[in-house]
């Protein structure tokens, strides 16, 4: 009886000792939780007491320079429940889900959330008003029809890629809409409190209303009109040539401004999650790295003046080809321009002639021109993703390389780069900041909040050097390989460029060209540089018959547009223009069709047969015929 | 039997809870008070008369010799039968359980009664036991047989927590009453499976016991209520946000002024009043044990270990839920959770506990030889 007796004092201690134990380990629990981990706990029940009514601020709008709107805001309606207030989740969700067109599994997570206000996104989220009709009809409780607001691009796919787009909750996510999201969103503004589950207020609890500030409008450099000239004329290069893209870039160049800027393929902004992403993700004119072409030569010509390397009254005689540290590089034209003026060499975009230009300058002087030119850096355009381009490191540049980059190979350079270079040898020397933003405007008042001043990066040539530039480069439009793009009284200045494009291995492609022209006028004064390079037109022409005439058409209606007088004392053109000369036929046979895209004559082509050879010509060599007479050659591979 | 004074401490202890549990229930419960029935002391009025009777109760079963109860446990045991029988046949479902008897507006819970019932029972049949305790079919199996019906039937209902809270103290009564750890730790050992069986029978409750590991990963479902009450004891701190200004209490945490209030007083009373709560818990075990300890034979020893047990795994289950230690279950917290078949029993089994502390063994060592003798 003893031992039972002690048996059972000892049980009941060690039950004793357990539930001692137990106690204190909760007590030592709960000090962990409240001592420990009580600051961190405090800040995520204070997220869930902390009750936010926004109030959105509205988006900016954008203009073009003339207050045009090209983007704005047009109301519609968003779905939003309120799942304290549903008690019928189940048949809520299906009757939202049926109007809605997704299936009821979709809206369900939404109606059992455990928040104030839930938004539908995406299914909800501005809907057509006449579902938001059909919603507001059922008298569902809980579920709230409110006013949304969507960006409206009213000229659809009109400078999509320099607008961009805006996502789900009008945040900008391309272009300009992304660029200066924060200027045109604003910021939104709440009502905040401290809630009860059920939403409401708290009577201890802090509350403060912020007001909304609604985003700035945006007026841009951009000239409605001119942007729509070039994107007609892109449409119709489009059909004409099927090439693979085009490109368009059109700007003042004293300020710097961009007054139109388009490329081919383009997107419509409010389709964008239905267009590939490589489309609206690559802005070419500022995206598209290759090399520039005899449009470089512009470069070369304006650092031979600047350093007085060159009189263009000078003579040049031009075999056919130059001997450059062991290689010949042959001119575009077999057989070569023969005697000329280093004027006539511009004119006829000689490349003997430019790269003896480049070797009086030297390797150090041609790339520190380059440099200065811009090119290889960034132009600092109010947009996302631009390149650099990319040029030869002086360490690893021979006399080769020299040689082919006074005349634009071996450089890889963008479109924006070239323009604003271009820019810089005829606006009297100066590197302008291209841009796009040029006000910004209290949509409320219509007060100018700000507006951008054009930024000069750095003066590169004289103003009388730049003078000398656009009158050659006018001569080269009135008389040689630009003939094409010319407007009468307008005194276009210009330049064309065709490069071989390279490939992924390094190699050149064959039979793959982008065809360019760089145009300005007046050459006075000028007004606008209007740059366009078409990627790998279909069918056989010569380069300067592809993009000079569409810069002509940019040019010509602009300057129409902007009423520029037409101008008296302009370079004659070589030839009246209502008789065509009479002229003698070149020898294309047996020459290699690659090449003759490659040159620079302005006569329209026809080809005849399949091969890569010409055999045969009609009319024949030599024969004297109308310039601008269809020359029809027949392909073989001999 | 020679009766003394009662054990003033608890008497004490008994008031101090009762009064916590009153100002308690009146601070988490007048909100939804207002929200649910208009009236702030809607959820208070009705506690503050099951307090009433209870405190009657506790004192008319304080002066109940506890002897009185070992001769009528067969009547009790059919009692409490019968009433889990009703309970399954005749009520109606509340939140998918048969638990309430509804007797007009007044509900009462049967395992509140099943729970002493079994408690007089095991500590009864464990004295008569004492002679052949190396049997195990003689000592444990007749219990055991009984145990499992009672909680079959609870299981029925179904009504886990308080089948695992009777099943336990029943196992406490017997560890103590000197059953063989050979024979407990089989038991034992072949009690788990079943246990863990029913634990994961439903995916209900699987998911309570996953939301448990970890309360943040699935926030809006089964860990919500947990995350909540740790939002609540969080914020508490030392001092707490002062007594009537929860904010969780606002319609965040349900079941604030029952199984939760302890993460209201938490928040209000911070650790210094939880704590302090914890401690008069303690305060309650140490003196029930020495109260056990202390009885003049046996089957008050027993009966006192099982109603401190009782008590004592009610606290342990609910804290352990509200601090995200258990998985969530419903067991509410002894004096001062709202509900009054909780607290009316808590009080009567506190009466008993304090009629056991009457009869207690005499102190002086030559007294406690004659006995053995």
């Amino acid at each position: 009886m003893k031992s039972l007796l002690v048996l059972h004092k000892k049980r009941l201690f060690i039950i004793f000792a357990i539930a001692l134990f137990v106690l204190i380990a909760l007590l030592g629990r709960l000090s962990f939780v409240q001592l420990i981990q009580g600051s961190w706990l405090t800040g995520k029940a204070e997220n869930l007491w902390g009750r936010d009514i926004p109030f959105a601020s509205k988006r900016g709008r954008i203009l073009d320079r003339n207050g045009e709107l090209i983007a704005y805001n047009i109301s519609s309606p968003s779905v939003m429940v309120v799942p304290a207030q549903i008690k019928d989740k189940e048949g809520t969700a299906y009757k939202l889900a049926k109007i809605l067109g997704v299936p009821g599994e979709k809206i369900l997570p939404f109606v059992k959330k455990k928040q104030l206000i839930v938004r539908i996104t995406p299914y909800g989220r501005k809907i057509s008003e006449a579902k938001a009709e059909e919603i507001q009809g059922l008298q569902l409780p809980g579920v709230v029809v409110a006013e949304d607001s969507k960006r409206y691009y009213p000229y659809q796919s009109l400078a999509s890629h320099i607008l961009g787009f805006t996502g789900i909750d009008n945040q900008g996510l391309a272009g300009l809409e992304l660029e200066y999201n924060k200027q045109l969103q604003g910021t939104s503004g709440y009502i905040s409190f401290s809630a009860n589950a059920r939403g409401e207020k708290l009577p201890g609890g802090v509350d403060h209303f912020t007001p909304p500030k609604d985003g700035l409008d945006l007026r841009l450099t951009i000239d409605l009109n001119i942007q729509k000239i070039i994107e007609r004329e892109l449409d119709q290069t489009m059909a004409q040539y099927q090439p693979e893209n085009v490109i368009a870039i059109a700007m003042d160049p004293k300020t710097g401004e961009i007054l139109g800027m388009s490329s081919r393929p383009t997107y419509r902004p409010d389709q964008y999650k239905t267009t590939d992403p490589l489309i609206y993700n690559r802005n070419l004119p500022i995206w598209k790295t290759y090399e520039p072409g005899s449009t470089f030569k512009i470069i070369t010509l304006a650092a031979a003046l600047q350093e007085k390397k060159v009189n263009l009254n000078q003579g040049f005689f031009d075999p056919g080809f130059i001997a450059v540290g062991g290689a010949r590089l042959r001119c575009w034209k077999s057989g070569g321009h023969g005697s000329q003026t280093f004027l006539e060499v511009v004119e006829n975009s000689c490349n003997p002639g430019f790269v003896t230009l480049g070797q009086r300058l030297g390797k150090e002087k041609l790339l520190s021109y380059i440099n200065q030119f811009g090119f290889g850096q960034k132009t600092g355009i109010d947009l996302n993703g631009e390149a650099k381009g990319i040029l030869f490191k002086p360490s690893r540049m021979g006399p080769v390389e020299l040689a082919t980059t006074a005349f634009g190979q071996g450089v890889a350079v963008t479109p924006i780069q070239q323009v604003v270079a271009v820019a810089a040898a005829i606006n009297g020397g100066k590197l302008m900041v291209p841009h796009l933003a040029k006000q910004w405007v209290n949509s409320e008042s219509g007060k100018v909040v700000s507006t951008v001043t054009p930024t000069v990066k750095r003066e590169v040539i004289t103003p009388n050097i730049s003078a000398a530039v656009r009158s050659a480069l006018e001569s080269v439009v009135a008389r040689g390989s630009g003939r094409k793009a010319f407007v009468d009284g307008y005194r276009v200045g210009g330049k064309t460029g065709t490069a071989q494009k390279v490939g992924p291995n390094g190699t050149y492609l064959k039979n793959n060209h982008i065809v360019s022209f760089i145009g300005f006028a007046p050459a006075d004064d000028p007004k606008v540089v209007v740059y366009l390079a078409v990627d790998n037109p279909k069918g056989i022409q010569f380069g300067g018959v592809v993009a000079a005439p569409i810069v002509g058409n940019i040019i010509g209606d602009s300057m129409r547009y902007m009423k520029v007088p037409k101008r008296t004392n302009q370079i004659p053109p070589e030839e009246n223009i209502l008789y065509d000369p009479i002229v003698p036929t070149p020898n294309f046979i047996g020459q290699d069709i690659d090449k003759i895209k490659n040159s620079l004559y302005t006569t329209p082509i026809e080809t005849v047969g399949k091969g890569k050879v010409v055999v045969s010509q009609i009319p024949r060599p030599g024969e004297r015929v109308k310039k601008g007479t269809l020359i029809r050659m027949y392909l073989g591979d001999k | 039997m020679q009766r003394t004074k009662p054990d003033f401490w608890l008497i004490l202890l008994s008031f101090i809870l009762v009064g916590y549990g009153l100002v308690m229930v009146f601070s988490t419960s007048y909100y939804k008070g207002i929200l649910d029935y208009q009236n702030a002391y809607y959820f208070f009025n009705k506690q503050l008369i099951f307090a009433g009777i209870g405190l009657v109760l506790f004192f008319i079963f304080s002066n109940i010799p506890y002897h009185w109860y070992r001769k009528h446990v067969g009547k009790f045991l059919l009692v409490s039968l019968l009433m889990l029988l009703f309970v399954l046949m005749f009520a109606d479902e509340t939140n998918g359980a048969r638990r309430w008897i509804k007797i007009g507006s007044f509900t009462f819970q049967p395992s509140e009664f099943v729970k002493i019932v079994l408690i007089l029972y095991t500590a009864s049949i464990m004295v008569k036991k004492q002679e052949v305790l190396h049997n195990f079919k003689k000592t444990i199996l007749p219990p055991l047989t009984v145990i499992t019906i009672f909680c079959g039937l609870l299981v029925i209902q179904p009504h886990y927590s308080a089948t695992i809270i009777i099943f336990t103290t029943c196992m406490i009564i017997i560890f103590c009453g000197g059953a063989k750890l050979r024979q407990l730790f089989l038991l034992v050992s072949a009690g788990i499976p079943v246990l863990v069986g029913v634990l994961f029978l439903d995916q209900y409750r699987i998911n309570r016991v996953m939301a448990l590991f970890d309360p943040f990963s699935d926030p809006q479902n089964h860990g919500y209520q947990v995350i909540y009450s740790l939002y609540a004891i969080g914020p508490g701190g030392i001092t707490g946000v002062g007594l009537g200004k929860s904010i969780q209490k606002m319609a965040y945490l349900p079941e604030a002024h029952t199984d939760f209030i302890f993460s209201i007083i938490a928040e209000e009373l911070g650790f210094i009043g939880a704590g302090t709560l914890i401690i008069l818990f303690a305060i309650y075990v140490i003196r029930g044990v020495r109260i056990s300890l202390r009885a003049r034979d046996l089957f008050g020893t027993l009966l006192g270990i099982g109603i401190v047990s009782l008590f004592a795994i009610q606290v342990v289950f609910n804290l352990g839920v509200v601090t995200a230690l258990l998985p969530v279950t419903g067991v509410p917290l002894p004096f001062i959770s709202y509900g009054g078949s909780s607290l009316m029993f808590q009080l009567v089994a506190t009466g008993i506990l304090l009629n056991i502390s009457r009869y207690q063994a005499v102190r002086n060592k030559p007294a406690v030889k004659a006995d053995e003798k």
